[in-house]
């Protein structure tokens, strides 16, 4: 996907991501985490990249929010932020754009809040740390509209985390990213341990905020069910690639690699019981991963996996 | 009249919050496990519905405060002897994350070989009247050479190859991989009922298929029972027989599963399948889930007496403070705590 996406770098691209690598140098070997990525998150969209354990779509949202942990390091790329290059800015530099400009909320973002801190303190902490000086009476009215925004009333202010229930923790989460008014939200699985009602009040909360904010967002996450529902465009990422990439309906209506098949086929539906898929895949080991992205139809970006163009086209046919 | 494998009736369990607080995890209880017929029974609820509870409860890991648990008649916490020891064979348990199910200083093998060890007991046992009369044509697992037959036959059952996964640690495996293998070892043990609490939940979307797909070729091709404990509807649609909802350690609807899932009666069944994600960007949700919001004053006050889904219930009504609603029988065909269904017929206990 290097010149294929190039028209779409011009049209309100807030985030864009090219030949990202991301390693883990070990004594005896590198783990590649991330391999030549490239991506790009819209204006006013939400992206969902979706992956299995380990297929390196938190590291890559870690990358980008430039958390990562030793030994893990960003190895080639460039990660373009809304006219700016990331990984050129110094720390303090990048202090001032993360949060104000992009926010995360991350994985088990259960327990993300300081267990110690009344909540009101974990509001008037981020806005400080960020630069905000403001009157008592000021913050208070920020707070509240922060929670209203998320569905929450401002007498939990006083609060510590543990008397709040894990769907409200988590619009706490979003409650705190959104604070600032970011251009771009990076959502790592923000709902995987809850239950499925607060699951779905949760992402409407976040969606319907998100939307108010005019923000885009960066979903990532291994429910397919839940990214079909709340995402625009979708990527799927397997071993540390991008195997493929479309809007959200095509790549469910009309699935490329092999990978993104299986993985839609072993959702199950609860109003339709399917036939097992007995078995795991088998050749997967074979499928390269080095070739670059086809487009197969307009914005629908697939990785060749049989040696060649020919393979994927005729994949589109059938 | 069927013989019953397993029951629990009127089961209650509450634990300790604190100093004075009690928190009720089961608040009656009641369900049976056929002996003749193997079926797959869903347990479904959200956390801290007491789904859990009711596992541990049903494997004698955790005594019932109230009620009785009992396993071919007899009650649980009476069995000595032959008979526990045949109870302990009978009912097998997988958990939800298998990397630490398993002692990761041992390869799998070992582990396969110290399951047939601890029970050959049970095999050598002809005492035992319990014991199926093909367990009995079984000769005791006792060699080598037998046990690693017995061993390499329950992987095949299991359609895992045995050269794969015998002689590695469990650290080389993956998650499908080990929930396999455990499988294997309750499989290689001829249980009547496994029960496996959110044994899917770690394991990756593509490999779940997979495991659930042995789960119901253990049921089927060798008649072992299981009560499967999730709070995903999804993977239950594919394989339960029955679902039982539980909603704060009470029975809240119970039936056959194309019946409750298809056409749910109980407002918080209803609820839960409205909030389930379909895996299709043309279906997307549409309206709001309809229930009460921020009530949260009504719940911590009232639930005591009554029904305990009042707070949360869009189809609330007076009634429903005073009293637990009983388990009544639906136009659906499935039985439902709801006083919504009292008029449907007699009450189905």
């Amino acid at each position: 996907m290097t010149k294929e996406t190039a028209p779409e770098r011009q049209n309100g691209c807030v985030l864009s991501i090219a030949g990202l690598s991301i390693h883990y140098p070990l004594r005896h070997t590198t783990i590649r985490a991330v391999e030549n990525v490239d991506l790009a998150v819209h204006g006013n969209e939400v992206l969902g990249l979706a992956g299995e354990s380990g297929s390196g779509k938190s590291t890559l949202a870690l990358g980008v929010l430039r958390l990562l942990r030793p030994p893990g390091r960003v190895t080639a790329g460039q990660i373009h932020f809304d006219g700016v290059e990331l990984l050129e800015q110094s720390e303090g530099r990048f202090r001032e754009l993360r949060w104000r400009r992009f926010a995360y909320i991350p994985q088990g973002s259960m327990s993300a809040l300081n267990p110690v801190m009344r909540l009101q303190d974990q509001f008037s902490d981020t806005l400080v740390a960020h630069g905000e000086r403001m009157a008592p009476a000021a913050l208070r009215a920020r707070c509240t509209e922060a929670l209203h925004g998320v569905g929450l009333e401002p007498d939990i202010l006083p609060r510590y985390p543990h008397e709040l229930s894990g769907g409200m923790r988590q619009r706490i989460c979003i409650a705190l990213a959104l604070l600032l008014g970011p251009q771009l939200i990076i959502a790592d699985e923000p709902t995987s341990a809850l239950d499925v009602i607060s699951q779905r009040v949760v992402l409407e909360t976040l969606a319907e905020a998100r939307r108010a904010i005019g923000a885009s967002m960066l979903l990532i996450g291994h429910d397919m069910a839940l990214l079909a529902q709340v995402t625009d465009r979708l990527g799927i990422m397997y071993a540390g690639r991008l195997v493929e990439m479309s809007t959200t309906r095509a790549l469910f209506a009309n699935p490329q690699h092999p990978y993104t098949r299986r993985l839609i086929a072993s959702i199950p539906d609860v109003k339709d019981r399917r036939a097992f898929v007995s078995e795991a895949g088998e050749s997967e080991a074979q499928w390269p991963l080095d070739a670059p992205m086809v487009e197969v139809a307009a914005g629908h970006f697939v990785r060749p996996w049989q040696g060649g163009e020919g393979s994927s086209r005729e994949g589109a046919a059938g | 009249m069927s013989e019953t494998l397993l029951e629990l009736r009127d089961v209650h369990k509450s634990f300790r919050r604190g100093l004075r607080q009690r928190v009720a995890a089961l608040q009656g209880v009641d369900l049976q496990v056929s002996a003749d017929r193997p079926q797959i029974i869903t347990i479904a609820g959200e956390s801290g519905s007491g789904k859990s509870t009711l596992g541990l409860l049903a494997l004698g890991f955790l005594a019932a405060d109230g009620g009785e648990v009992r396993f071919r008649g007899q009650e649980l916490r009476r069995l000595r002897g032959a008979s526990l020891r045949e109870f302990r064979r009978s009912v097998q348990a997988i958990f939800q994350n298998p990397f630490a199910a398993f002692n990761p200083f041992y390869p799998v093998d070992h582990i396969l070989r110290l399951t047939l060890r601890n029970f050959a007991r049970n095999f050598a046992d002809e005492g035992t009247q319990a014991l199926e009369t093909a367990d009995r044509q079984r000769s005791p697992v006792r060699g080598r050479t037998e046990m690693d037959a017995a061993i390499d036959e329950a992987l095949r059952a299991l359609r895992l190859d045995p050269a794969a996964v015998l002689g590695k640690y469990p650290h080389q495996l993956s998650g499908g991989q080990l929930q396999r293998v455990m499988l294997a070892r309750a499989f290689l043990l001829r249980p009547r009922l496994i029960i496996a609490d959110e044994p899917v939940s770690m394991i990756d979307a593509s490999l779940r298929a997979v495991v659930l797909g042995n789960m119901w070729e253990l049921k089927e091709r060798y008649g072992i029972s299981q009560l499967y404990i999730t709070h995903d509807l999804s993977t239950a649609r594919q394989i339960s027989d029955t679902i039982l909802i539980l909603y704060r350690g009470r029975i809240v609807e119970i039936g056959a599963m194309d019946r409750v899932l298809d056409d749910p009666q109980h407002p918080y069944t209803q609820l839960l399948i409205q909030a389930i994600p379909r895996p299709d960007p043309a279906q997307r949700w549409q309206v709001p889930l309809d229930w009460q919001r921020d009530d949260q004053d009504v719940e911590a006050r009232d639930t005591e007496s009554g029904c305990a889904f009042y707070a949360r219930c869009s189809q609330r009504m007076d009634r429903c403070l005073a009293a637990v609603p009983p388990l009544l029988a639906t136009p659906a065909d499935t039985r439902a705590a709801c006083y919504l269904y009292e008029g449907e017929g007699v009450p189905a206990s």
